[in-house]
Parts: C-alpha cells; sequence; structure tokens
C-alpha cells in the first residue's frame, strides 16, 4: 500500500513538472510572439497589428506585395531591430546563465562583472583606431563583432584565472576584481573619446549606454551566426551545468569532463556576450534578471532554464527596445537606461533576499 | 589479492609540496564487502578517498578499476562503475530534492520509466521518498546528507545495468545525522554491500565503524596502520597510540554514566514509518 502511494505521488510530481513546464514554455512564445508583432507595428507610422501579420507572413512567402509605406518601414527599419533585439536579448540571457553556473553563483552576469566592459572597451578601439591600424576597407562587418570576441574572452579567461584557486571561485574576488576591471575598462574607453572625431564620438556614446538604433540587416545577420551557435551549445550542456551546480568534484564523480566544459562555457560567453555587445553596446542587467527569475518560475533545472532563458530575453529587450524608441518619440532613449531600471531593483532585492540566508 | 577485488590501490602515495598525505597504501575493495576507514583528523583519509574515486592521481603508485588504472579510464565510464558522496555539499542553485537524485541516473540513456523507477527506489531507500518535492535548499543538513546519499544510491543502481562490478564511495556520510538516522544510511549502505556492491566508507565514529565494517582500515599520518576484521583491528594497544584516548575497548565508563551503543539494524525507524 505504501511504496503504491509513493510512487505515484513521485509521478504526480513528475507530471506536475512536465505540465508546469509546458505551460511556462507556451506562455513565453506566446508573449515573445505578441510583443514582436507589437514592437513592430509601434512607432511614429502606426501599424495594426493584423496588418503587420499580413505584411510579415507575405514576407515569409517571398510572396512580392506592393512596395507601400508600411511594408518599406516594417521590412527595412522595424524588422531587423526587432530580430536584432531579440537575438541580443537571447545572447545576453544565456551568457548570465552559464557565467552563474562556471562561477557556481547566482549573481555573476557578463556586465556587472566586466565581460561586457572589456568586449565595449576592444570594440571602442576598433572604431576609433581601427581604420589607421587595418585601413577602411578590411572587413568592416566581421570587425567590430570579432573584437568584441575577443575582449571578452579576455577579460572571462584573465577573471577566470584571478578569482579561481583549484576549482573553488571565490565570490567575493570575482565581484571585486571584475568592478577593477570594468573601471579599467572605462577608463580606458573614455581616454578614446580624446582621440575620437565627431562621427566615432557619436558612436561611442550610444555604445556605453546601449542601443539598437543603428540595427541594419547587415548587423542583424552579423549576429546570427553567434546566436546559432549559442543556442546549439544549450542543447548539450544542460546536464553539465546541472551537475555542476553540485560541484566541481561531484561533477567529475557523475561522468562530467569538467575541464572541457568549463572551456566551453567560457568560449560561448565570451562569443554570446562579445557579438551583442559589438551589435549594440552595453545592455546591462539581462543577463542577472532573465535566468534569475526563471528559475523562480521554473526551478533550478538547466535542462528547462537554458531553453527558456533566450525566450525571456528576447521579450524583455525587445520590450526594453520598444519602449526606448517611442517614449519620448520623435528622441531615443538608451535602451541600457531601461534595463537598469528594471535589473538595479531586482538585482539589489535578490542580494536582500539571499542575505536573509546568510551567503554570498 | 582475493577474485572479488574490484579496485584495488598499488603502494599510492600522494603528495603536497614534499609533505606525504598518503604514503604507500595498498589495499582492495571486494565486492560484497563493506570497509570502513578510521583514523584521527588529518590522517589522509579523505584525501585516500579521492584518490580511489579517481579524482586525484597519485604521485606514486596506481589505483586500478579490474585492470584498467584509473586515469586512463574517461569520467563517464567511471561514473557507471563508481558513486561519491563527498562530505559538505551546497548546490549553487535551488534544486529539488527529485532533481538532485535525478542527477545519478542522468548520465546514462536509459528509458523515462527505468529513469523513474530508479529514482524511486533510490528515494526509498534512502528513506526520504516524503522530501522530494522539497527543495534542497530549505532541507536540514542531516536531509541534505540522505539526500546526497540518494543521488549516489540512484548513480549504483543506474551504472549496475550497464556494466557490473560498482562501488559506493562514502566520505563522513554520517556527520549530520540522529543515530537513528546513521543506523537507517549505514543499513542502506550494508544492503548494497550484500547485493554485490563494493563499499567504500570514511568516518569518525569508532563505535559506528566497529558495528559496521567487514573490513576496517585504520590510517594514520598517511600511512595504513593495520587492517582485518574489526574485532582484530580494534585492540587498546592502537586505540591508544592513534587516537590517543586513556579508555580502551569494550571497557564501561564510570559507573552511573549513560552510554549508547549503534547495532547493525537497529534501526527502528523503518518498521515505524511503514505502520
Amino acid at each position: 500500500m505504501f511504496a503504491t502511494r509513493i510512487e505515484t505521488d513521485l509521478r504526480g510530481l513528475v507530471a506536475a513538472r512536465r505540465r508546469r513546464a509546458t505551460f511556462v514554455f507556451l506562455a513565453l512564445t506566446a508573449a515573445l510572439a505578441a510583443i514582436f508583432v507589437l514592437s513592430v507595428g509601434e512607432g511614429p507610422l502606426a501599424i495594426a497589428p493584423p496588418r503587420v501579420i499580413d505584411i510579415l507572413v507575405a514576407a515569409l512567402q517571398r510572396r512580392s506585395t506592393p512596395s507601400s509605406l508600411d511594408v518599406l518601414v516594417i521590412l527595412d527599419i522595424r524588422l531587423p531591430r526587432a530580430l536584432l533585439a531579440v537575438m541580443i536579448g537571447g545572447c545576453l540571457a544565456v551568457s548570465g546563465a552559464l557565467m552563474q553556473s562556471l562561477f557556481r553563483n547566482p549573481l555573476a552576469d557578463p556586465g556587472l562583472i566586466g565581460i561586457s566592459g572589456g568586449a565595449a572597451l576592444a570594440a571602442a578601439v576598433t572604431i576609433v583606431l581601427g581604420d589607421q591600424f587595418f585601413g577602411a576597407a578590411t572587413l568592416p562587418f566581421a570587425r567590430l563583432p570579432l573584437a568584441a570576441f575577443g575582449g571578452g574572452l579576455a577579460m572571462t579567461l584573465l577573471l577566470y584565472f584571478i578569482a579561481t584557486r583549484r576549482g573553488e571561485t571565490q565570490v567575493a574576488t570575482l565581484l571585486l576584481a571584475g568592478i577593477a576591471l570594468g573601471a579599467l575598462a572605462t577608463a580606458a574607453t573614455g581616454l578614446l573619446i580624446y582621440l575620437a572625431n565627431d562621427r566615432q564620438l557619436r558612436d561611442l556614446t550610444f555604445w556605453s549606454l546601449g542601443s539598437l538604433g543603428g540595427a541594419t540587416w547587415e548587423k542583424t545577420a552579423a549576429l546570427a551566426p553567434a546566436f546559432a551557435l549559442t543556442l546549439a551549445s544549450l542543447s548539450f550542456l544542460g546536464r553539465s551545468l546541472n551537475a555542476l551546480a553540485v560541484g566541481e568534484f561531484e561533477a567529475f564523480t557523475l561522468g562530467v569532463p569538467v575541464q572541457r566544459i568549463k572551456v566551453v562555457i567560457i568560449l560561448v560567453v565570451a562569443l554570446a556576450t562579445g557579438a551583442s555587445v559589438a551589435s549594440a553596446g552595453i545592455i546591462g542587467f539581462v543577463g542577472i534578471v532573465v535566468p534569475q527569475f526563471l528559475r523562480l518560475i521554473l526551478g533550478a533545472d538547466h535542462r528547462l532554464l537554458l531553453p527558456a532563458c533566450p525566450l525571456l530575453g528576447g521579450i524583455l529587450v525587445l520590450g526594453a527596445d520598444t519602449c526606448a524608441r517611442n517614449v519620448i518619440a520623435p528622441a531615443e532613449l538608451p535602451i541600457g537606461i531601461l534595463t537598469a531600471a528594471i535589473g538595479a531593483p531586482f538585482f539589489l532585492w535578490l542580494l536582500l533576499r539571499r542575505r536573509d540566508y546568510g551567503n554570498l | 589479492m582475493s577474485a572479488g577485488t574490484i579496485v584495488e590501490a598499488r603502494a599510492v602515495s600522494y603528495a603536497v609540496r614534499q609533505k606525504h598525505l598518503v604514503a604507500d597504501v595498498s589495499f582492495g575493495l571486494e565486492a560484497g564487502r563493506m570497509t570502513i576507514v578510521i583514523g584521527p583528523n588529518g590522517a589522509g583519509k579523505s584525501t585516500l578517498l579521492r584518490l580511489m574515486s579517481g579524482e586525484l592521481p597519485p604521485s606514486s603508485g596506481q589505483v586500478y578499476y579490474g585492470d584498467t588504472e584509473v586515469r586512463v579510464l574517461p569520467p563517464w565510464r567511471l561514473a557507471l562503475r563508481r558513486a561519491v558522496m563527498a562530505q559538505v555539499t551546497r548546490l549553487a542553485f535551488d534544486f529539488s530534492v527529485y532533481e538532485v537524485v535525478r542527477l545519478g541516473v542522468d548520465s546514462i540513456g536509459l528509458s523515462r520509466a527505468v529513469r523513474e523507477a530508479t529514482i524511486d527506489e533510490a528515494l526509498t531507500h534512502a528513506e526520504i521518498s516524503h522530501l522530494a518535492g522539497r527543495s534542497y535548499g530549505s532541507l536540514s543538513g542531516g536531509e541534505q546528507q540522505q539526500v546526497q546519499f540518494a543521488r549516489t544510491l540512484s548513480q549504483i543502481l543506474a551504472g549496475r545495468g550497464v556494466s557490473a562490478g560498482q562501488t559506493l564511495f562514502l566520505d563522513e556520510p554520517t556527520a549530520y545525522l540522529d543515530m537513528a538516522h546513521q543506523c537507517g544510511l549505514m543499513d542502506g549502505a550494508c544492503h548494497l554491500a550484500k547485493a554485490g556492491v563494493a563499499v567504500f566508507v570514511v568516518m569518525h565514529d569508532l563505535n559506528l565503524a566497529a558495528a559496521y565494517a567487514d573490513h576496517l582500515i585504520v590510517l594514520n599520518a598517511g600511512r595504513l596502520v593495520a587492517q582485518g576484521r574489526p574485532e582484530e583491528v580494534l585492540t587498546n594497544d592502537l586505540v591508544a597510540e592513534v587516537f590517543r584516548v586513556k579508555f580502551g575497548v569494550g571497557e564501561l565508563p564510570p559507573s552511573g554514566m549513560p552510554f549508547l551503543l549503534p547495532h547493525r539494524h537497529a534501526a527502528a525507524s523503518r518498521q515505524a514509518r511503514s505502520l
């Protein structure tokens, strides 16, 4: 009797988990689709959602539509920007989740610990000095993403070696070293302002707070491979990240090739963060808000958490960007201001909550 | 070495900066036998466990799993042949008990039904079925220890379907448990040993060790100073020399002082709870 009851309990538990996960994924997908349609329709030329869907469907089926003004606005201006926002949100949210697993701490975020700063510095150097070094014609599209990837990778490795001793990351060292390195990167970026000409200066300012204002199909296409690689890595990382959460030694005893997985994490984080910084500057707090919020509703299982990250990340960045370009129209707010306004209070709330558990 | 030897240490040493934490230790873990390692603080017990489980490479000597040296086995193959419960385990994120126990069966491509049956069996065996839906972080230290025990059980049970000759390593598994749960956990380990698993336990409690060990190993300052059946090993001379206490084996405390000793299979909890 007793054994049967427990068995049914466990089966019920598993079924309830699956139901909740299905519901969350459906809700996130629906919300992303709804925000996408709204965002593409919203703007100085307002286009109603049914018309937006018509135009998008027609474009997907490669049907030639009479090129009226609203078709042009959507296909040439708003669609690439919305796609860019979704991919950036996905990249940043996944980077955050991976960082948190690597450092075994839910407060790690690529923006907070200076990885975005490193990527931005490398990109700023490329903006200001790139023409002199490489000549204007060399790799104009790939140059920024590559530089940002290199900067992000260098920063991640540097932090990892500073803060980790024998597989254990000292969280205080990590955060403080991240702040120090981030400040250094910001200072160096500031120095570049004095070397920049007018056009470069505008680029630099927009970078430090983040903006999708410069979205084009070229930028969207440049981010797409990084986004695809990031998504592909999620398919095999989930189980390993779960095991890593118990500890590096335990993960090893559970059969995870720990060193190899750590290298993969560092590369994916540098790629995803670097590529999104290269296309829209520093957008803070996405990497911490999204995984944390998802943990509250889905639990900590990375096999559910990781695929949900790009969905909610996309919703957050696309929503923030839609606000950024509409609240003070015709002017635009930097999107970093909006994500910080949501993210910083959330981060503080997390800190206070964790303070009650007595560990950082 | 006898035919049932699954894991074997051959003259294993481990040194850090010229200091030998484990020095020239040889012994075998046999299928169906509960081997318990005792020794004072800093004797090298946990280091020995990490050497045997394949985490640390020995400075000299070798550890063999069957005919294969441990360092050539990739992590996933090793995971099929042994499970390890380390000392203190704090999770980075708040998993549920079910998710922690599931980690043990994830590495192997089992069908969903087999996976769930294995998890169920491990939960029942560790007497924590009632905790399955709880969050790990909300549990007491003792309950967390039982969950980690269930995780290693699920790994052993899952591995058994794939390869024969499992070893279970437990590092101070009873440190945070009350007496009933100490006996319950050790009974569970005993049960596995009866089913043919080699069990290797590091512990401080000499009474518990004496009650449960089929084979007792005494470490002192990294050296193996005695091994054999508990009644052969635990002598007054050894206890005085290695553990530096004045009282002897089987000696009663001064009259009027209450004392309680654990017995094998003495846990009343299982019967009481299933009524």
